[in-house]
């Protein structure tokens, strides 16, 4: 390979990475994802808003109405109701479902190859079933006549424990927040376990010359060198317990009465089964206010330190 | 960098104006149908070929299963023979609040079926939104209107328009208290006659092991379609006729002391656990399969009934006051916006009126023909072999001196029957108070007649 030829191709290096710097191919790259964004999440935005200024049906603008729906919106027990009930989804999922599947990425690290591909299978699967099945499952386990939790306490003889799961109101949102929880529990861990595997072996032998076992290097290796991973599946597990519909809709169709709704399920009943889009589209910006709030937060005070390894 | 800015913003704005063109609802001219459209005349079976198929899309019930037997063995089977010339395509909504929805977003799209299946608190939706054709030209033109033993069914509404067209089997649906003999025989047990009476066999039941009661629980359905007027009016029937006709409220103490038998019977256990979350089939497969000895349930289900369980009995509703005999007093389903409609949008009107008469018909006849139930729509079906149950229920309906109209067929709209079912669905944990329902159901009720 003459010289002449290799100073060709390396003008041709240099060009093609002029070209991928250039802001022309950041736009080329970016625009289908930027035109799919701006047409079904920023476009919609719009009208939403204008909408939650009107007395709305869905179908007519009967007028233009101020604050409000907003001031309804705010005034309305069943909406607050929902909130708490998203959050103890939230706080559920997250701060009891994280630790678990990091546990059990843990424990899958110290396994042979089999076991590993095992729980590897086991934790994919629940997470690509449908959330119909997941459901119809939940509902066939907490059934309160022949469902398999009941059977089990009696089996067991703690008939006081055995209640109606989703038809009481002290444990029906726990319920389904369970169910929620335990669809995403494996995958989860799968995520963990990957960071797991990204962290460099020799500080693992290290700490094991220092006599540091296993919660110990857990502890001041693992879940440190994880702060990246754990952000990413906390603004996950936030966001997607926020948005919490189809299990609920599912599992209890919000009930009894509403004392199961979300925030979501509360705008989807007040837009669609009452016919109210005016305060359908009100709760929807108020939402969209709180998980920007929720983002903000976990950015500003989650892991801002980067740690390179 | 402000060339780069300015590019993007381009580019956000031109695919907001894509988005806003291809969102922006469907209007199709509704008046002129395609010249090469011409089918059936609707049953008289003298059709001309056109040139193409015309396509028409039918959205129907599919949750229950006389819905399915009417599209499946009916409306299928004979559409090809009626319309030769159309093809249908079959979109299955699902029941109850599903379907509500779904028929709901087509709504507000615009873009709806041809000829879909509704109930009156739905209809009203359409209609308001100008997306139901005015079928009255279509059903004088093909005398389908004088098929009718009630004139009042295919009557123009106020603006002068007709929007359904219906089988007409409504009418004679009325909520029944069905119950097992062989059960009620075994335990040496009576039907009651009084709420008292009622409360009492419940607690009976109960202590047998037994489901004394099943009923729909989810989304407070049986609450919604029948129980809380039924409990009106086995104590005052005229309060059910005023809550009808917008003369009394939620505040009448007949309607406080109804919520309370409700909240009477889930305290002593009539209901299954876990009722609020008990859908329909497993409601009905509680009762037929003798985990529950009685049912609460239209008598709709009195055919299927009879062939799952053959020892079916009923009752009228027991009466809570001495001045009220159950023989006397019955509340009949149906009414006028129930039943079959069609978009105004559609590009065949034609095709569509017609198939939605087709259809009514067809609705008609699997009650004629397979509940030999009778329909105000006249089929030529002559019913005969009626069971002795069937017959029992048609004579008692006959008899009965006051009819009272259903207050969720015939007057609910949509808010309403979705806080209604709300409050219901709390009314079945047992822990919510007749006077929390009155406060919060109220002043929806006082907005429903607007």
């Amino acid at each position: 390979m003459g010289k002449a030829h290799i100073g060709m191709l390396t003008d041709k290096v240099i060009n093609m990475n002029k070209f991928y710097s250039s802001k022309l191919a950041v736009f080329l790259f970016a625009f289908p994802a930027l035109l799919l964004f701006t047409v079904f999440v920023i476009y919609p935005i719009f009208p939403e808003i204008l909408i939650s200024f009107q007395k709305n049906d869905g179908f007519r603008n009967m007028g233009y109405v101020g604050f409000k729906n907003y001031a309804d919106v705010l005034q309305d027990k069943t909406f607050w109701r929902s909130n708490l009930n998203t959050v103890i989804i939230v706080f559920l999922s997250t701060f009891v479902g994280l630790p678990i599947s990091l546990l059990f990425a843990l424990v899958m690290d110290r396994q042979s190859e089999a076991m590993r591909r095992f729980f590897k299978f086991s934790s994919v699967l629940p997470a690509v079933l449908s959330v119909t099945v997941i459901s119809q499952m939940w509902i066939a386990i907490y059934e309160p006549m022949w469902g398999l939790l009941n059977s089990i306490l009696r089996a067991l003889n703690l008939n006081n424990l055995a209640l109606a799961w989703l038809s009481d109101s002290r444990t029906v949102v726990p319920s389904i927040a369970v169910a929620f929880l335990w669809q995403y529990l494996g995958l989860n861990a799968l995520l963990f376990y990957t960071g797991i595997k990204a962290i460099p072996k020799t500080y693992y032998e290290a700490a094991m010359i220092d006599g540091a076992g296993f919660f110990r290097a857990s502890l001041k290796i693992t879940i440190p060198l994880l702060q990246d991973v754990t952000k990413y599946l906390l603004v996950l597990s936030i966001l997607g317990c926020m948005s919490q519909f189809a299990h609920v809709r599912i599992m209890t169709g919000g009930g009894p009465g509403d004392i199961s709704r979300t925030v979501v399920y509360q705008l989807y009943y007040v837009a669609f089964s009452t016919s109210d889009f005016g305060r359908g589209c009100a709760i929807a910006i108020i939402f969209v206010i709180e998980c920007l709030l929720l983002t903000f937060v976990i950015n500003k005070f989650v892991a801002q330190e980067r740690i390179e390894f | 960098m402000i060339r780069f800015s300015k590019l993007m913003i381009v580019t956000i704005v031109f695919a907001m104006v894509i988005s806003l063109v291809a969102c922006a609802p469907v209007t199709t001219p509704n008046n002129a149908p395609p010249a090469d459209t011409k089918v059936s005349t609707g049953g008289t079976g003298q059709e001309q070929k056109p040139a193409e198929k015309v396509k028409i899309k039918f959205l129907s019930l599919s949750a229950d299963e006389n819905r399915n037997n009417i599209r499946e063995n009916y409306i299928k089977v004979n559409v090809e023979k009626e319309f030769p010339n159309v093809e249908v395509e079959y979109d299955l909504g699902g029941g109850g609040q599903d379907y509500a929805n779904k028929l709901k977003a087509y709504n507000a799209s615009g873009d709806m079926p041809d000829v879909w299946f509704s109930e009156q608190n739905l209809s009203t939706v359409v209609i308001a939104a100008g997306n139901a054709l005015d079928l009255y030209p279509y059903v004088k033109e093909t005398g389908f209107d004088q098929k009718f033993k009630m004139k009042e069914l295919v009557q123009p509404d106020k603006d002068g328009k007709l929007y359904c067209v219906q089988p007409g089997a409504d009418q004679y649906f009325t909520p029944r208290l069905w119950y097992h003999k062989d059960i009620f025989e075994q335990y040496n047990l009576e039907p009651p006659k009084t709420f008292d009476e009622l409360v009492s066999l419940c607690e009976t039941l109960k202590s047998k092991g037994l489901v004394p009661m099943s009923i729909v629980g989810k989304d407070g359905w049986t609450p919604n379609l029948h129980m809380v007027q039924t409990m009106i009016m086995a104590e005052d029937p005229q309060v059910a006729i005023d809550l009808v006709s917008n003369k009394t409220d939620f505040t009448n103490p007949v309607v406080k002391n109804a919520l309370g038998r409700i909240q009477k019977l889930v305290q002593v256990g009539a209901f299954a656990d876990g009722v609020t979350n008990i859908d329909y089939g497993p409601a009905m497969e509680m009762y037929t399969s003798g985990k529950a000895a009685m049912l609460a349930m239209f008598t709709w289900e009195l055919g299927n009934l009879e062939k799952a369980s053959p020892d079916t009995d009923f009752v009228p509703w027991p009466s809570a006051s001495e001045s009220v005999d159950p023989n006397d007093v019955i509340q009949y389903w149906g009414a006028p916006l129930s039943g079959y409609l069609a978009s105004a949008n559609t590009k065949n009107p034609e095709v569509a009126a017609k198939f939605a008469m087709f259809c009514a018909i067809q609705d008609a006849l699997y009650y004629n023909i397979e509940q030999k139930a009778p329909t105000m729509l006249d089929t030529g079906v002559k019913i005969e072999e009626v069971s002795p149950l069937l017959q029992k229920n048609l004579d008692q309906f006959d008899a009965a001196k006051i009819k009272v109209p259903s207050m969720w067929a015939a007057t609910f709209n949509a808010k309403m029957s979705a806080e209604f079912a709300t409050e219901n669905s709390k009314l079945l944990t047992g822990q919510y108070s007749p006077d929390d329902y009155i406060k919060a159901i109220n002043p929806v009720w006082a907005e429903n007649f607007d």
